[in-house]
């Protein structure tokens, strides 16, 4: 056998310890300020209130920590965000799913796929919210209708993204497919779908925080349970701490469920370049 | 294993008579017969057809390693393409030992195209794997032999690198892995060192002349470099362009066994042979 010469192949040197450390401080360092930063603006807002703040117009944060600990206590916190969380989550579910078959559909189908493009792209622009009443005529008060919304505003955000990653997949890699002889299934699940996986991760992220906005809405509309429901029932009764405690409640939430995003979105998208993601 | 003169041969002026005739040697790795291809351009008149291919025979033998060179436009990707089976030709029957290349239900050559093709979602390990688990293998049997190849190639220590993180050189040494993992009989690159730097491309072609003696793979390489063409070939096949097709053909002789890398600046018939080569 003629002897193979190969160029250095050390694997490149890790970081060394000095740049660890440094990196470790800087992962314990941002949080800890933040933490600060929080802080600092509750002490402002706490000492304000009753001072320069009117507690009956804007509640402090003592006062909404309470009420949230009395909600926490006596179920209506629970009772509450439970309702919302299905409504969004089973809403968002099917979104995507069927988002995702209708863009393989019409990859795969390229003429139906030239056709319905416009008209799919289209009803992004409709504000599903502004169909919030006949939704509730059709579906009642319960789940369905915030389902329904949830749902509608989900495909049409993630259909974009869906359609034109897989469409828009690397002819190279296509031509790999075809000279490794892969299925058109393999194709789509081993090549198609990694490749548009940065178009599906910016799809979720950008579909999530309008589906929790049509769930509220919904909610602020016409209903009996829910976080929406809780911002205007307590709006109705002048309960500044129990306005802000139900708002804080959503945000963590909404902020909570992209927590998750960027942590798949980390695992999914470890491949690409550090200044890519 | 072909026979091979021991001397370069004379070129041949009639192009015919250059093609080596698939009655004369009908079993050879790769035989092409009368192939032809004709494509319309998009925007064009009808009725207009550009020939990238006119009619052409090709045997190469198991073992031999063959280069085309040729400028732009010459034909050498439309021919390896059709090769491979991703192009139908519009006359001609291709085989690869002795299979249709687009009906085989398995890919019958390995094929490195121009473009960097390495799937940036997979390791090194796991791209080289990947045409064994499209093949279905069992997961542990296709690592195994991926990790053995890839260390073959000369990059052990970096099976868990993303493509991203791998120099050009080592991306072109798993894309030859990938296309070797299935054992194809034959192999085809398509300018695969157009775009590294000499020191690399220079070990690189150790590279591939070590595994492919290795594996006893026939090579048909494309390339604009003739000194990598007559480094490294048994058979050079100068190609013109518009329509495409051979022009001559041209044996370099050889000294030690199958798939060597010659210094061609050390041996004063390659440079001849060399410059020869560059004047067609």
């Amino acid at each position: 056998m003629t002897a193979v010469q190969v160029e250095p192949t050390t694997p490149p040197a890790g970081r060394t310890p000095g740049r660890r450390l440094a990196a470790g401080r800087r992962k314990l360092t941002m949080p800890a300020l933040h933490v600060l930063f929080v802080a600092a603006i509750l002490g402002v807002w706490q000492y304000a209130s009753g001072r320069w703040i009117d507690p009956l117009l804007v509640a402090s944060p003592s006062t909404i920590a309470v009420r949230l600990y009395q909600w926490l206590g006596n179920g209506t916190l629970w009772q509450n965000l439970r309702p919302t969380l299905i409504a969004l989550l089973a809403g968002f579910v099917i979104g995507v799913i069927v988002a995702l078959a209708a863009a393989v559909l019409f990859v795969e189908v390229a003429p139906l796929g030239r056709f319905f493009e416009t008209y799919i792209l289209a009803l992004g622009a409709v504000p599903f919210v502004a169909l919030a009443p006949l939704l509730i005529i059709w579906f009642g008060l319960g789940l369905e209708p915030k389902i329904v919304v949830a749902a509608l505003t989900t495909f049409c955000s993630f259909f974009a993204n869906a359609f034109t990653g897989l469409r828009e997949t690397s002819p190279d890699l296509l031509e790999l497919g075809r000279i490794l002889h892969a299925s058109r299934r393999q194709r789509l699940t081993k090549i198609q779908f990694w490749d548009a996986m940065p178009y599906l991760i910016s799809g979720v992220k950008q579909s999530l925080p309008r589906a929790v906005f049509a769930v509220i809405v919904i909610e602020f509309l016409a209903s009996n349970k829910g976080l929406g429901y809780l911002i205007t029932s307590s709006g109705n009764n002048l309960d500044m701490p129990g306005l802000f405690g139900a708002v804080l409640v959503l945000v963590i939430v909404t902020q909570g469920l992209l927590f998750l995003v960027r942590l798949a979105e980390q695992r999914l998208l470890v491949w690409q370049p550090r200044e890519r993601r | 294993m072909s026979t091979r003169p021991a001397t370069a041969s004379a070129s041949t002026p009639d192009p015919a008579a250059a093609r080596p005739g698939p009655a004369a040697q009908p079993h050879g790795a790769i035989v092409a017969t009368g192939i032809e291809h004709t494509y319309s351009l998009a925007g064009t008149s009808a009725g207009q057809p550009v020939v990238a291919l006119a009619r052409t025979d090709l045997v190469v033998q198991p073992g031999e390693f063959v280069s085309l060179v040729g400028p732009s436009g010459s034909g050498k990707t439309t021919l390896l393409n059709i090769l491979a089976g991703l192009l139908t030709p519009t006359r001609g029957q291709v085989t690869i030992t002795g299979a249709n290349p687009a009906g085989a239900g398995v890919p019958v050559v390995g094929y490195m195209t121009q473009h960097d093709t390495l799937l940036p979602w997979r390791t090194a390990l796991r791209n080289v794997a990947f045409p064994l688990e499209l093949a279905r293998t069992p997961k542990q049997e296709r690592l195994t032999r991926a990790a053995g190849l890839l260390d073959r190639v000369g990059l052990a220590g970096f099976a868990g690198h993303y493509p991203h993180q791998l120099s050009g050189g080592m991306r072109q040494r798993v894309s030859l892995a990938r296309a070797l993992i299935y054992g194809p009989p034959v192999l085809l690159l398509d300018e695969p060192f157009g775009a590294l730097d000499g020191t690399t491309r220079l070990a690189l072609h150790q590279v591939l002349a070590g595994v492919c003696n290795d594996l006893g793979t026939t090579v048909l390489l494309v390339t604009h470099d003739l000194a990598e063409a007559v480094s490294l070939s048994d058979r050079v096949l100068a190609l013109a362009p518009r329509p495409g097709r051979v022009v001559r053909e041209f044996t370099i002789p050889r000294r030690a066994g199958p798939h060597e890398v010659r210094d061609i600046y050390s041996e004063p018939e390659l440079i001849a042979l060399h410059n020869e080569l560059r004047e067609v």
